[in-house]
């Protein structure tokens, strides 16, 4: 009975740490609110095409699959220099970019699918500063990257709170210490923006495949209540 | 105009045996009527192979087997393609769906002695199927170019390089380079796409023919043959067509049901069906934090890791594999069917189910010691399932087989549904044309009446619990 319940504290236990992750705030996305995807595709475009491609995603499939005017993406979104139907490519290039960074900045196509949207949120959320690093800030979510705090105008500098526990979550765990442009909820919206708009930019089909399938899926119940009473006919006769 | 078509029909049999063929295995094809649950996953998987296939040939006709282009064909077809995503999801899905529908036929086997005298081949063959077919999932994860495809990829052929003397060789003739390269992806394409498949697709073929020329087995283990009516019909026989085409074509929903729920709302199950690694472009380079084949390789993978020596793992692994073949000739129980062996053989089950799937968890696990400890406890547990088999199974005391088939009737599920569909809902006949049928449709008055029934039969369940609690402890 004793080493039954040490195993399952012991296995308890190891699930909990089972790898040394930080505890991440949710990501409040909503992928049905148009006006964030457009004010997410606006900061990213502003933001991080600098230097990340999303070479899988074109400016007019946002504005196809969300109604957006194609004026406006053409006026608010798209660089002057592309036109609506390019893919969204970074103007950096690859080995100027090894050389600063280490290595190059990575597309952010499917970013969301590889880490997660609460992974990204907490990550916009966590960068603090660091006078040990090349850029001036660490990031809590992930460790020595080389990625300097590209929001920092909005968001203001982070440096890291004392008296915090592994297991809050990452905006506890960091307080600002010069203000930037935005206020915190009004940088939390952007951030939420941008992570809402590289959730939908990961998987730009999932509203539609959501909503063939209810239709396919009643469809599907329907047909097999049929099929049921199509079989009991043909069994009757049987035992 | 009839004429015509009487002449062409018989033109066409005189040179082809269609209509033989259609009697002597369809509509001429006698199978036990008490077929049960266990007994749909055969047509399911024979269903989802052909979507598989469907399916790949046109993911086949947008990707690109090179290794600089393969990940973004992918995307490609997931974003640009009409409806590519769809075909994508179905593929991915189907190739779970596939293992989990034969893992169920498997077992299906086991407890009902399918395997048994004189069905070894039917079994032989399956377990060829089975291997090729992994094969062509482990071949065919490589294909995005993922992270976890790489990795997964290099981490199953290094264990080649683990058998002595020509391991290195072996493994570089199969990787065709150094390392995993785009070498790989073009052979592990040409494989994938035409090589297994045809052998699936021709395994599949005697798979059937074997079963065919023995008849198919039943939940009882009775040999139906053994009693024929004048005509020369097993008396509990009826034609596989139309009773098990239409009973299949209803199990056929069910599945499907819960097939286009997963494709359409969970396609990536959490990271199970399509790991969250492999959303990242291949890289060399960078290791994944971890790495882990795919669920349905994963009580496998828990054997070898399991072993402390690599080549020993290898071994145990291929050979937990292998043991499956020997099956038919460890099993040397008088008696077919599970409904009437033995404790021994009950216990054998029940205690080799809990190790499969101990071992498909933890497979999906980063080591630990505990984790091992119980790896290496569930390892034991599996071997020993097989290699014990000849003695338990030749002294379990076994119960007498009836002659004729029995009906178990539904079990709780599906009888506690038909009860509460019985409390809530009156029958009413409904008149369609010259049809009548009988439609149940719910009250206002049965629903309350179930949740009274509900809570009575609960109140019953409390009374006995607590009568047996209150006898073990007067008595004790």
């Amino acid at each position: 009975m004793k080493s039954l319940l040490l195993f399952i504290m012991i296995a308890g236990s190891s699930a909990v740490f089972a790898s040394s992750k930080v505890h991440l705030d949710q990501a409040p996305i909503d992928l049905t609110d148009k006006d964030s995807i457009a004010s997410g595709a606006q900061l990213y475009v502003k933001y991080c095409n600098g230097c990340h491609s999303l070479k899988h995603m074109r400016y007019i499939r946002i504005a196809e699959d969300y109604g957006i005017d194609e004026a406006w993406m053409d006026d608010n979104v798209v660089p002057s220099n592309m036109k609506i139907h390019d893919t969204m490519l970074t103007a950096m290039d690859t080995e100027d970019a090894r050389v600063w960074f280490g290595m190059p900045p990575p597309d952010l196509s499917l970013i969301a699918r590889a880490k997660g949207a609460d992974w990204l949120y907490s990550y916009l959320h966590g960068f603090y500063l660091d006078e040990k690093k090349p850029f001036g800030v660490n990031n809590l979510v992930s460790p020595d990257v080389a990625m300097p705090d590209v929001l920092a105008p909005l968001s203001g500098l982070r440096e890291l709170r004392k008296n915090t526990q592994e297991t809050d979550v990452v905006s506890q765990r960091l307080r600002i210490a010069r203000a930037g442009q935005l206020s915190a909820s009004q940088f939390d919206k952007a951030v939420t923006d941008l992570v809402a708009f590289l959730t939908y930019a990961s998987e730009p089909s999932k509203h539609m495949r959501e909503r063939i399938g209810m239709s396919v899926i009643l469809y599907l119940i329907f047909f097999t209540i049929l099929a049921y009473f199509l079989k009991k006919e043909y069994w009757k006769d049987v035992h | 105009m009839d004429k015509r078509i009487i002449s062409f029909f018989n033109f066409f049999h005189e040179r082809f045996p269609l209509a033989k063929t259609w009697r002597e295995h369809m509509a001429g094809y006698y199978a036990p009527k008490n077929f049960n649950l266990w007994y749909y996953f055969g047509s399911l998987a024979l269903f989802v192979m052909v979507l598989q296939i469907v399916t790949g040939i046109f993911l086949t006709m947008h990707y690109k087997p090179d290794a600089d282009a393969a990940f973004d064909s992918v995307e490609y077809i997931m974003r640009d393609v009409e409806w590519g995503w769809l075909i994508r999801y179905l593929h991915s899905t189907g190739a779970s769906a596939l293992f989990l529908v034969v893992y169920l036929h498997m077992f299906r086997g086991i407890i009902y002695g399918s395997h048994k005298n004189s069905r070894e081949l039917v079994w032989l063959i399956g377990m060829l199927i089975f291997l090729a077919m992994m094969a062509e999932s482990f071949m065919g994860y490589l294909l995005p170019w993922g992270q976890m495809s790489y990795w997964g990829a290099q981490v199953i052929i290094s264990l080649f390089s683990a058998i002595p003397y020509f391991g290195e060789d072996l493994a570089l003739w199969i990787r065709g380079d150094y390392v995993v390269a785009d070498a790989t992806l073009n052979r592990f394409f040409a494989f994938h796409v035409i090589a297994v498949p045809l052998a699936l697709v021709i395994l599949l073929f005697l798979h059937i023919v074997a079963l065919h020329e023995v008849g198919s087995n039943n939940p009882d283990g009775i040999d139906i043959k053994g009693w024929k009516d004048p005509y020369g019909v097993p008396v509990d026989g009826i034609p596989f067509h139309p009773y098990y085409t239409v009973k299949d074509l209803f199990g056929l929903g069910v599945f499907l049901v819960i097939f286009a729920i997963i494709v359409f709302y969970m396609p990536e199950m959490g990271g199970l069906f399509l790991e969250h690694a492999n959303f990242i472009p291949a890289d060399p380079l960078v290791t994944p934090e971890h790495i882990a084949p795919i669920w349905y390789f994963t009580p496998f993978y828990s054997i070898l890791r399991a072993i402390p020596d690599k080549f020993g793992g290898v071994l145990a692994m291929g050979f937990a594999v292998f043991i499956l073949f020997c099956l038919p000739w460890l099993d040397q129980s008088k008696v077919r069917s599970i409904r009437y062996r033995g404790w021994m053989f009950k216990t054998a089950v029940t205690l080799f189910v809990i190790a499969f799937l101990g071992l498909g968890y933890l497979g999906m696990q980063p080591v630990s010691p505990v984790r091992v400890m119980f790896a290496r406890i569930f390892t034991m547990i599996y071997f020993t399932f097989f290699l014990l088999m000849p003695l338990y199974t030749r002294y379990d005391k076994t119960k007498p087989v009836p002659s004729r088939v029995t009906d178990h009737g539904n079990g709780l599920l599906i009888s506690g549904m038909k009860r509460a569909i019985a409390t809530v809902c009156i029958t009413k006949s409904f008149r369609i044309g010259s049809m009548e049928i009988d439609v149940p449709v719910p009250t206002r008055f049965g629903f309350s009446a179930l949740i009274r029934d509900m809570k009575y039969t609960l109140g019953q369940w409390v009374d006995c619990v607590k009568n047996a609690i209150k006898n073990v402890r007067s008595a004790g």
